[in-house]
């Protein structure tokens, strides 16, 4: 019995990761945006990363970061793939944990890529992710290298 | 305990709401959870009265934090639980500290600090954190909870870039009060008890008249007082974030010394069922009273590691627990029986694979092994676990789990809540989470 039911899981499992879907993104899904006060003309991916995972806090020259992140989307999924090599459950369960084990706070969340824009716009430090197509005044563009 | 956590609660609400408002740079972030489990066991009982079914498995925990300047952030979370005879729904502060950030390498913790032990110490009671509902209990024992959960101390750690990857450390010290009536103390009891009647007992009987009475033992009949602690001790983490995605490479090492001290009150009896009062010629000798001290020394290893790819994560961690346990006994009336020195290493691990099919349906497959003593492997101290387990999420908020273990021995069986045992067993467990 114990043995029919692990089997059966065990195919479970196998038939799922078929049917796996790996989503592919690159770089030019996603635009990385800084408010006007951010010197720094561009960061490695590496770097952008930690500043999303709450490992870097300031920008090189020791301005504070203030990271703000898309509740949703597929320029949020695109941005935490090709940065944060994590896909949106996972980087939810990454500061979820943070949250209740008392390493840190989560960055502030918004529902729409117009709110990024006006968020990283008034924001000393800011910055965030959305689609090329989003009109962008006010803020400048981040070079990933 | 409980004189830390006002201390601290009182000085973060003061901290938080009457300080300058210049050192206000954020809001107070608040975040909760409410979890409530159902365990139901075949045989055994199980961290609860799980043989009859049993609901009093559940969680409250509420967490405040603030970020005060760029550097300093204070963090308080406070936590009722219940599980069977423990926690009874008392709130506790969980954990509560000051985090000073010197730079983005460095930082250091001071208050109530969670304990690196293992990959998955930290979140052992955020139930969303994980497919599963228990972690394995191979490596995360519920006995070890009272002394591992958190230390009154400190911690310091980096995160150190490494090529591709980096390494994070973190070096928590500090001790802890015990619950005197919790299981890990309890079990400490009935062991040392187990070694302390028979050395009795064998005592008496060569040295007294009294050894020609059938069936006599020197019974523990009382202890009208209990108390715990921890010395202070050290737990290390390094963690490597290898340059490989998704592939994290880890290793623990925490020593520990637990104390219990206890005043027992023992009786010579004569087994019979009742217990018979000693018979004429041998007139009943009153009980004595007599204080134990308990020390419980730990030295655990961990080593760990995690793969992530696509949609399913690999995990193993492997443990060596070198544990010693020194009784000494004052004022006992048989000399043999005044010191007791017991040790073994145990052995604990496990091999787990999770499928994450989409936000909603998750799988989990897991085989744990733990051996109390490595050296000597018998099916009442060891416990051998496969867990299957399924999670559904309502919503990003909003889980439900339901799992089934298939369970080979009694290692990790709490002996205070059982009087017979079954080696082959089988445990449902099911949770719900709500977090927000």
């Amino acid at each position: 019995m114990k043995k029919t039911i692990l089997a059966v899981f065990c195919v479970v499992i196998f038939i799922m990761s078929i049917f796996t879907c790996v989503a592919h993104a690159d770089g030019e899904q996603v635009l990385v945006i800084v408010n006007n006060s951010v010197s720094q003309a561009d960061i490695s991916a590496k770097d952008l990363g930690n500043l999303f995972l709450g490992k870097k806090n300031s920008w090189d020259g020791g301005q504070k970061a203030v990271p703000v992140t898309l509740e949703s989307g597929a320029a949020h999924e695109a941005f935490l793939k090709l940065y944060v090599k994590k896909n949106g459950s996972q980087f939810s369960t990454f500061w979820k944990q943070a949250v209740f084990t008392g390493q840190g706070i989560p960055p502030k969340s918004v529902s729409s890529e117009d709110e990024v824009v006006k968020f990283v716009a008034a924001n000393p430090g800011a910055v965030g992710y959305i689609s090329p197509a989003t009109a962008h005044d006010g803020v400048k563009i981040l070079a990933v290298k | 305990m409980a004189k830390f956590g006002k201390c601290f609660a009182a000085f973060f609400l003061l901290s938080v709401f009457f300080l300058s408002p210049a050192f206000a740079s954020d809001d107070l972030v608040i975040h909760g959870l409410v979890s409530q489990g159902y365990l139901k066991s075949s045989e055994n009982n199980y961290m609860t009265l799980s043989e009859g079914g049993s609901t009093e498995y559940s969680e409250f925990v509420i967490n405040f934090q603030k970020q005060m300047d760029d550097k300093l952030r204070l963090g308080l979370q406070l936590m009722s639980r219940d599980l069977g005879k423990e926690g009874n729904n008392e709130i506790k502060v969980d954990w509560g500290y000051g985090d000073y950030k010197f730079n983005d390498r460095w930082g250091l913790r001071l208050g109530r600090v969670k304990v690196p032990f293992g990959f998955y110490n930290k979140g052992r009671d955020i139930d969303m954190l994980r497919t599963t509902v228990l972690l394995p209990a191979t490596i995360y024992m519920e006995d070890y909870r009272q002394f591992l959960t958190a230390f009154n101390g400190g911690s310091v750690y980096a995160n150190l870039p490494a090529g591709k990857g980096d390494f994070e450390f973190e070096f928590a010290y500090g001790g802890s009060d015990l619950d005197p009536d919790s299981g890990i103390v309890k079990d400490i009891l009935l062991r040392f008890n187990n070694a302390y009647e028979t050395k009795m007992t064998a005592g008496l009987q060569a040295s007294s008249a009294l050894a020609k009475a059938k069936n006599l033992r020197f019974s523990h009949v009382g202890d009208p007082e209990r108390g715990g602690s921890t010395d202070n001790g050290y737990s290390a983490k390094i963690l490597w974030n290898t340059p490989v995605e998704g592939l994290k490479i880890g290793g623990t090492r925490t020593d520990l010394d637990l104390h219990v001290d206890e005043t027992l009150v023992y009786q010579p009896i004569i087994v019979t069922n009742p217990p018979a009062p000693l018979p004429t010629p041998f007139p009943a000798t009153p009980g004595f009273q007599t204080r134990v001290d308990l020390n419980y020394k730990f030295l655990i290893d961990i080593g760990s590691l995690e793969y992530t790819i696509n949609k399913f994560t690999f995990s193993g961690e492997l443990m060596a627990a070198h544990g010693q346990q020194n009784f000494s006994v004052s004022e006992t009336p048989i000399a043999s029986a005044s010191a007791i020195s017991t040790a073994q290493t145990s052995q604990g691990s496990y091999l787990q694979c999770v499928y994450r099919h989409n936000d909603r349906h998750e799988w989990s497959l897991y085989r744990g092994e733990f051996f109390f003593d490595r050296n000597n492997k018998v099916w009442n101290t060891w416990q051998k676990d496969t867990c299957a387990s399924f999670r559904y999420n309502v919503n990003p908020n909003w889980s439900i789990k339901i799992e089934h273990h298939w369970i080979d021995g009694i290692g990790l069986v709490q002996k205070n809540l059982n009087t017979d045992f079954d080696r082959k067993w089988n445990l449902i467990a099911i949770k719900t989470t709500y977090n927000f």
